[in-house]
């Protein structure tokens, strides 16, 4: 019995921790997998954006950026940015009757952000507007289609040579007129000067507008200790200022005009945001195959309809889905790549609907990736994973499947980043075989 | 009587412990109802043999008409299992693996004048397989993901079977009642961010029961020799089987789960085909044995759910030749058996357009212990084999087998004559 004991007890300890796990790979037959496929998004096309918003409305939030200048893109053409906006008195030194006053003068904050030819002198005109810009009806905002009149006669002109040693001291003497009318308001504590309110009706704002055969556009600071009109006076001893600067309060006044003329480029055919330039249409010498652009001031953006997914196998499912664009080689150089790509929900018409977001609530979005040494592989990808499931999952799939990528709409009026495409754009599945 | 009870019950709790664990194995286990037992039963040490074979001393389950060999007037008890240690390799890697399986567990006696019966539990199949591979996404020349496949038990029976003898000829039939569950798993982990990994769970339950018929037919050729011829078989059966099919995938970000499938398929069921065995013993002076069988099952016909697994047919070759020196001899040695044998096998896996075969020698030894009112008889083969290739980065398995099997037989309906 003893031995019995003995020989069970062996054979029981026998099968302990076996490890064969990476043994036979070739056995398998790959009944499971993962697999890539790779769809060539053909309808793919440039679409140029009617109007966006370029104010944050009463939203309390307010504008980092604005950008100001006129540049001729070889591949969006003219673009013209005027921003706009209004100033309250911020205070400073007080002004009494021993004080005298010297000048007044426009400063705003340059930001570091350029792009253009900056060995060209460039010329800046400084008006006032003639009354408060007219928000929309509906959302209180201002579009980069939206025109308020100004005084055509400049209240001041400024010509700058734009390195950045010019551009961090970026000021323009203003009329003296307006100066002294300022000087006195606020000398004799004027109602313009107590109430904000008032002075904003009164004084209604300015805009500052680049020269036609200006050569470069470049951004500054939007905040109220970025941009001021500057009272500059004295007394027998010192050199004084007192300021008016864009207010919180008033910040729907802010906004960016806009205009685009691509003239002379292939997207002169879009002439409203309805009309597509197919990928294929935009070929030209120089670009063999075609050519998609997205880029924030002048309004374009990518517009495709998707792929829908085969139903496939049963056991199947898709564990990724993502686009991938690819950047133009040397397209990049003088003008920078976008940081982010938004992806937005559109229909036939190419409105832009809402952005898609993830299950999480955040904005869909695409980042570049880059690939060291190797320029041609560098590629934005956009991870749509759970939006195409969704989306193969409805039943009316094949008419909800239009997407738009652009550069995020609210950063429309910020950035003069541009993405060119000159690679069909590409939706790749992973899909999982399980069973 | 006390003494041999705890040893019945110990068997019974060894058996059920090998039933039950865990055997991750030969990755050959993963196809269908798992890896077929090519040699087992108390014949392993010769080849495998069983058709034909019939004594007075082992309960040869393989072949229900052998039981009417058994003693009238004894019970029959009898235990084996096997263990196992494997090299495994591949043309570039190789590993190894221990694993114990094939338990049997087996009772038999008189019922009435020559009628026999047996019964016990037997292992079929068994599957354990646990592999973990890092692959290149197809399509994708520089994305992998991890393939996780593991699966994990096989399917036993418990068995009644009934024999009747007529003069030189023996029927018989095995009742089994064949269970089990089959588990398989497969996890896909594609190693690209912000993606989805895929967990699935396969799960087989079968439960239905399957009738195997044996004859056999002894002649004798001369006074000092005999033959014997015997069958055994069972029909096509398709049996009931559940399948429950559970898989979700898991955002990698998140951590959120969705649910992909969850079916039952209720009335489903698994055909366990046609299988046939049939051989040949040859004993010569009650010294020499020469056995020799065939084993086909139809398994060109296995479906799973109505699924063709296209699987070929299954064959089996055994051979095997006993020498007993002296059955009433005056040493222990000389009443041992010694045993010889071999075996081929062509399973029913062709992999990469290769068969999938297996070549096994054996050998052992049967040696009679006496105690009073009980004779035990304890079998002990060994069994050396090749099963697969490496060719086309296939598997190769040399594997070294050890089977206990232990048959006691006591008194239970003698009468004693003198009280």
């Amino acid at each position: 019995m003893k031995n019995f004991s003995f020989i069970f007890c062996l054979i029981l300890c026998w099968a302990c921790n076996n490890d064969v796990t990476s043994i036979g790979q070739d056995l398998l037959n790959d009944d499971s997998y993962v697999e890539l496929v790779k769809y060539n998004i053909e309808n793919s096309s440039t679409i140029k954006l009617d109007s966006f918003p370029t104010s944050t409305a009463k939203t309390g939030s307010e504008l980092y950026n604005l950008i100001v200048g006129a540049i001729k893109d070889p591949v969006t053409g003219f673009t013209n940015a005027q921003p706009y906006f209004s100033l309250v008195p911020a205070g400073g030194d007080p002004i009494n009757s021993i004080h005298r006053f010297d000048s007044i003068t426009f400063n705003i904050k340059y930001n570091g952000q350029i792009w253009g030819d900056t060995n060209q002198i460039q010329t800046f005109h400084l008006h006032q507007l003639t009354r408060l810009p007219i928000l929309h009806e509906q959302n209180d905002f201002l579009y980069n289609t939206t025109v308020t009149p100004y005084n055509p006669t400049p209240l001041g002109s400024y010509q700058i040579l734009p390195h950045r040693r010019h551009l961090d001291k970026f000021c323009i003497r203003l009329d003296d007129s307006l100066g002294l009318e300022l000087f006195d308001k606020v000398k004799y504590n004027d109602e313009y000067i107590k109430n904000a309110h008032y002075f904003v009706q009164y004084f209604k704002g300015v805009t500052l507008i680049p020269d036609n055969n200006n050569t470069c556009i470049f951004g500054f600071a939007a905040a109220a200790d970025s941009i001021s009109i500057q009272l500059h006076f004295h007394d027998a001893e010192n050199e004084k200022v007192y300021k008016f600067t864009p207010s919180i309060a008033y910040n729907e006044y802010t906004y960016e005009k806009l205009h685009n003329d691509a003239a002379g480029t292939p997207y002169a055919a879009l002439t409203k945001q309805t009309e597509n330039l197919l990928f294929y249409e935009a070929a030209r010498p120089g670009i063999s195959y075609g050519q998609l652009v997205t880029q924030g001031l002048s309004g374009y953006a990518i517009k495709m309809r998707l792929p829908v997914a085969p139903a496939g196998d049963k056991y199947k499912t898709i564990v990724k889905a993502e686009i991938e664009l690819r950047p133009q080689p040397s397209s990049y150089k003088e003008i920078k790549l976008p940081e982010t790509l938004y992806l937005y929900q559109s229909n036939p018409d190419n409105d832009l609907i809402s952005a898609i977001t993830k299950p999480d609530g955040n904005a869909v979005t695409g980042t570049l990736i880059r690939e060291e040494n190797r320029p041609e592989e560098e590629r934005f990808v956009i991870n749509i994973t759970d939006y195409y499931n969704t989306l193969c999952q409805s039943n009316d799939a094949d008419t909800k499947n239009y997407v738009i990528v652009s550069v995020p709409a609210d950063l429309m009026s910020g950035s003069f980043n541009r993405l060119t495409v000159d690679r069909i754009p590409v939706l790749n599945i992973y899909y999982a075989l399980y069973e | 009587m006390k003494k041999i009870i705890p040893l019945y019950l110990l068997c019974f709790l060894f058996s059920w412990q090998v039933f039950s664990q865990n055997n991750t194995g030969t990755p050959y286990s993963m196809y269908g109802i798992g890896l077929l037992q090519d040699n087992y039963g108390p014949y392993t040490s010769l080849g495998g043999v069983s058709a034909a074979m019939r004594d007075n001393n082992n309960i040869n389950f393989l072949n229900p008409a052998s039981y009417t060999a058994l003693d009238s007037n004894r019970f029959y008890f009898q235990f084996g299992v096997t263990g196992e240690y494997v090299h495994i390799s591949t043309h570039k890697e190789n590993s190894s693996y221990r694993v114990a399986q094939n338990a049997s567990l087996n009772m038999a006696f008189r019922i009435y004048k020559n009628l026999f019966t047996s019964l016990g539990f037997n292992q079929r199949s068994d599957i354990g397989y646990d592999l973990y591979y890092y692959k290149m996404i197809n399509g994708s020349d520089n994305e992998y993901y991890n393939q996780q496949i593991s699966g994990e038990g096989g399917l036993n029976d418990f068995y009644l079977g009934v024999a009747y003898r007529f003069g030189n000829l023996s029927l018989g039939v095995n009742t089994s009642l064949v269970f089990g569950n089959i588990e398989k798993r497969v996890n896909l982990i594609p190693l690209i961010s912000d993606s989805y990994y895929i967990n699935s769970r396969n799960k087989i339950a079968v439960f239905d029961a399957i009738f195997t018929a044996g004859i056999q037919y002894g002649m004798a050729l001369s006074p000092k020799s005999k033959l014997t011829l015997g069958t055994a078989f069972n029909f096509s059966s398709k049996m009931n089987a559940r399948k429950d099919l559970e898989s979700y995938k898991v955002n990698t970000s998140t951590q959120s789960s969705e649910t992909l499938d969850n079916e039952r398929l209720h009335n489903g069921n698994i055909s366990y085909p046609f299988r046939i065995s049939g051989g040949f013993a040859y004993d010569y002076k009650d010294k020499w044995t020469v056995a020799g069988d065939y084993t086909f099952q139809e398994m060109s016909s296995y479906k799973e759910f109505g699924e063709d697994q296209e699987y070929n047919d299954y064959h089996k070759a055994a051979i095997g030749v006993s020498l007993l020196p002296a059955r009433y001899g005056r040493y222990w040695w000389q009443r041992n058996k010694y045993n010889l044998g071999a075996y081929a096998v062509r399973s029913q896996i062709e992999l990469n357009n290769v068969h999938i075969n297996t070549y096994g020698v054996t050998f052992g030894t049967q040696m009679p212990v006496y105690i009073s009112n009980r004779e035990l008889l304890l079998g002990v083969a060994f069994d050396l084999g090749i099963r697969g290739t490496e060719k086309n980065g296939l598997i190769q398995e040399k594997y070294a087998k050890i089977r206990l099997n232990i048959a006691f037989k006591e008194g239970w309906f003698m009468k004693r004559k003198i009280d």
